[in-house]
Parts: structure tokens; C-alpha cells; sequence
């Protein structure tokens, strides 16, 4: 009883600063009213202002002596598996790291053993393909590759900041969309970056219990959509 | 090169992105900062593996997502804000986790009066009170140390190593003073109302 109700009162409440908004008050780059009320909130919000001294833990963190060997140690083993060259474009940065990470790439390994099952398949059943009665005009692309998503999926306990899913190789940017079920579009954008933040008026639209969804596509340098992510689904928990 | 602040590395950066000279640029800019992010990972984790998993997911994030920075921050808080989200996933996903056996413990040994005097909030505006209450009787690190493990869902040992909490029982303490002060607040609190 005790822990669910510190629980309940001392979470980020809807009325809390978002993460990135309380950096933007720590470095003091919010606009004068911003600030202000930013100031007034910490002040007797003690959830944002525990957050405002995380903050200040990591900017005045200092390697301790008692740290230091391990710290050294650690950074050295991060130096060797950080085979990317430092500096390349931002492209091919998200390439060579998209194959540093183990994981992706053992989800890719099974993506291209599922591929050459799929072809095998297709190449030993020469048939031709079926085609529907009639074709939508619009927007038609041949997409190789999948966006998976981080998040929101599902459901949340707060009210997501942003929109993320993993680098595809080759993207150069994103395209984003929020609808509601009916795939009426809520909000779009489009960005370099794997992550997009929700803006305040879309945000006020995540109820309690209301189902949003999202979708991505990957844009080569031509524009091209070259991955999409499937329809996804969130909403905040009741 | 190190006289440069981080923005004004970036900033070289951008002018061309491919150069040689700004590989370099880039190479001081992350060098500068790894032990940073490594340290304070290792503080949250209290593991030397984990902290290395951790810190190179941040630090392939920044690499990675270095074209939405915006100086209008200082790149140390974008970092953060890196950090920070890339933890509180963790921390996410671990809420199913068991409760240490010391906060059992230690729960167990207060008296009940707390649990009967807060419990009577929750029919009220229970968020406000208790905030308010924490602002007049909780010492700023009490506040901390409560927010951070209730609010926050950190471990009693992180809060410690991040706060840099020397004395003998760390966070422990902080929490049974401030459950002390603050069942004594909610009874004067229920006296008054």
C-alpha cells in the first residue's frame, strides 16, 4: 500500500517536464516564459527537480580514484570494438554501426536466410504472379526491408516523448505519420535522425485508453522509400 | 583542437563532415566524454559488463544521431538526455524485477502508522500533498533519495553510486529518516485536515 501509493505520487506526472525539456531549463535555452515556469514547476515538483539533479550528476561526474582503473578499462574495450572510423558520413556511420551491434546483425543474418528460402521458393515455382482486380494508383513501392520499431508499442505508462525505430542502411531520411485507428492522419514529419520528438499538440491527444498509430518509412538520397515499419499500435494505459 | 569547446567542435564538424580534419574533430569531441558517460554508467549498473553495454549504446546513439543536435544545448545535456532515456528504458523494463530483500526488510520494520496515514491521502489530491509535504520536511537529499527510488524505480545501490552518497548506509538511511519525517508530517497533516 505504502510503495504503490510513493509510487503513483512521485512518477512524472502529466504536468512534468520532459526530459529534454529540463535540459533545455539546465543549459537555460528555453525562452523567458518558458523558463519561468519551468523554475516555478522544479520548485515544488520534487519528481522534476530529482530529475534536474540526475542531470547534474552526469555534467559533474568525475572519474573517482576507486573508478578509475575499471573506467579505463572500460573505455578501452568500447575503443576496440568501436571498429567505425570516426568521421565518415553520417551514412556510412549508420552502416557500419547498424553491423556492429551483434543483435542486428544476427536479426540479419535471419533475414537473408529467410530471403534466399523465400527466392528458393519462388525460383522453384515458376508461376506467374497473381494480380488484383484493380490496383490502387497511389504510391506503390517495392520494399525490401522492414523498419523495426523501438517504441511506443503497446501499452505505456506515460505519455511518449518521442518516436523511435533502428537505422536502415542506406536511409538518409524518415518519414514518419500518427493517425488515429481510422487511419485518419493525426501529425507527419520528416527527419535524419532515428527518432522523432511528439510535439505538445499530439500529445495532448494521448488519452487514457485511446489507440494511436504510427507508422515509418525509410527515404533513400532520391526520396525513395526504401523499408516501412508495419502499422504500429499504442496507447496509454487507463 | 582542445581548446575548442564541444559546440564549436560540431560546429568545425559540419563544415565538412567527410574531411579528414573533421574525423579529428569528432575523435576529440567523443574522446573527451567516453570516460564521462563510462563512469556514470558504471554507477547506475554497479557491473563492469553492463556499464560497457550501456555506455557503448549511448555513445553509438550520440555518434549516430549527431545531426539532430542543435546548439542550442550544451552537447554534455543532449548527452545526458541520451543517457538518461537509454537508462530509463532499462529501468522500464525491469519493473517486474523481485524487490531487494533489504527494502523488505526494511519496510517491514517501520511502523504501520505511515502506511495508515498515507493511505489516507489517496482519496484526496495525494500527489500534491505529498510533494508538498517532501518540499517542507524532507532535507533536499531525503527528496532525492525518494523520488529517485519510488519515481524513478532506481535501485537503492544506484542511487548511492550517483549521488555519491559516502555515508556508511548510503540511500538506506536517507529513506528511513525521510519515511520517519514524513509519517510524522502526514499525522500532523491528518490533524489538521
Amino acid at each position: 500500500m505504502e510503495r504503490e501509493l510513493l509510487n503513483r505520487t512521485l512518477r512524472p506526472g502529466s504536468d512534468c517536464l520532459s526530459i529534454d525539456q529540463i535540459g533545455r531549463f539546465a543549459d537555460g535555452a528555453l525562452t523567458g516564459t518558458e523558463q519561468a515556469t519551468a523554475a516555478a514547476h522544479i520548485d515544488s515538483c520534487v519528481t522534476c527537480a530529482s530529475e534536474l539533479a540526475l542531470l547534474h550528476s552526469f555534467a559533474d561526474t568525475a572519474v573517482r580514484p576507486e573508478e578509475r582503473a575499471i573506467v579505463d578499462s572500460a573505455v578501452t574495450e568500447i575503443r576496440r570494438r568501436e571498429k567505425v572510423t570516426v568521421g565518415a558520413t553520417q551514412r556510412d556511420r549508420s552502416i557500419v554501426r547498424f553491423w556492429e551491434f551483434g543483435r542486428l546483425r544476427n536479426a540479419m543474418s535471419m533475414a537473408v536466410v529467410l530471403l534466399i528460402a523465400a527466392a528458393s521458393y519462388y525460383l522453384l515455382n515458376p508461376s506467374s504472379p497473381r494480380l488484383p482486380a484493380s490496383v490502387d494508383s497511389g504510391g506503390e513501392v517495392t520494399r525490401s526491408l522492414a523498419v523495426a520499431v523501438r517504441g511506443p508499442v503497446g501499452d505505456q505508462v506515460a505519455v511518449p516523448e518521442r518516436l523511435e525505430w533502428q537505422p536502415v542502411t542506406g536511409a538518409v531520411r524518415y518519414s514518419v505519420r500518427v493517425m488515429e485507428v481510422d487511419r485518419r492522419e493525426l501529425w507527419s514529419a520528416s527527419v535524419t535522425g532515428t527518432e522523432v520528438q511528439i510535439p505538445d499538440a499530439v500529445r495532448a491527444q494521448i488519452v487514457p485508453a485511446k489507440t494511436l498509430l504510427w507508422q515509418v518509412t525509410a527515404l533513400d538520397q532520391t526520396g525513395r522509400p526504401i523499408a516501412e515499419s508495419g502499422v504500429e499500435r499504442f496507447r496509454l494505459a487507463g | 583542437m582542445r581548446e575548442l569547446s564541444d559546440e564549436d567542435l560540431i560546429a568545425r564538424y559540419r563544415l565538412a563532415p567527410a574531411a579528414e580534419q573533421s574525423r579529428q574533430l569528432l575523435e576529440e569531441l567523443f574522446r573527451r566524454h567516453q570516460a564521462r558517460v563510462v563512469a556514470w554508467c558504471y554507477r547506475l549498473t554497479g557491473d563492469r559488463s553492463q556499464a560497457v553495454d550501456l555506455a557503448q549504446d549511448v555513445l553509438a546513439k550520440a555518434y549516430t544521431s549527431l545531426d539532430s543536435f542543435r546548439s542550442e544545448s550544451k552537447f554534455t545535456t543532449w548527452l545526458y538526455v541520451i543517457a538518461r532515456n537509454r537508462w530509463r528504458d532499462e529501468l522500464r523494463a525491469r519493473q517486474v524485477r523481485p524487490r531487494e530483500a533489504e527494502e523488505e526488510l526494511m519496510e517491514s520494520a517501520e511502523p504501520s502508522a505511515l502506511n495508515d496515514a498515507l493511505a489516507a491521502l489517496q482519496a484526496r489530491d495525494a500527489r500534491a500533498i505529498v510533494h508538498r509535504l517532501m518540499n517542507d520536511v524532507l532535507d533536499e537529499t531525503e527528496k532525492r533519495v525518494m523520488t529517485l527510488h519510488y519515481g524513478h524505480d532506481m535501485r537503492l545501490d544506484e542511487i548511492t553510486a550517483v549521488l555519491g552518497l559516502t555515508n556508511t548506509s548510503g540511500a538506506k538511511a536517507y529513506i528511513v529518516s525521510a519515511k520517519r519525517k514524513l509519517n510524522a508530517a502526514v499525522k500532523r497533516w491528518n490533524g489538521n485536515s
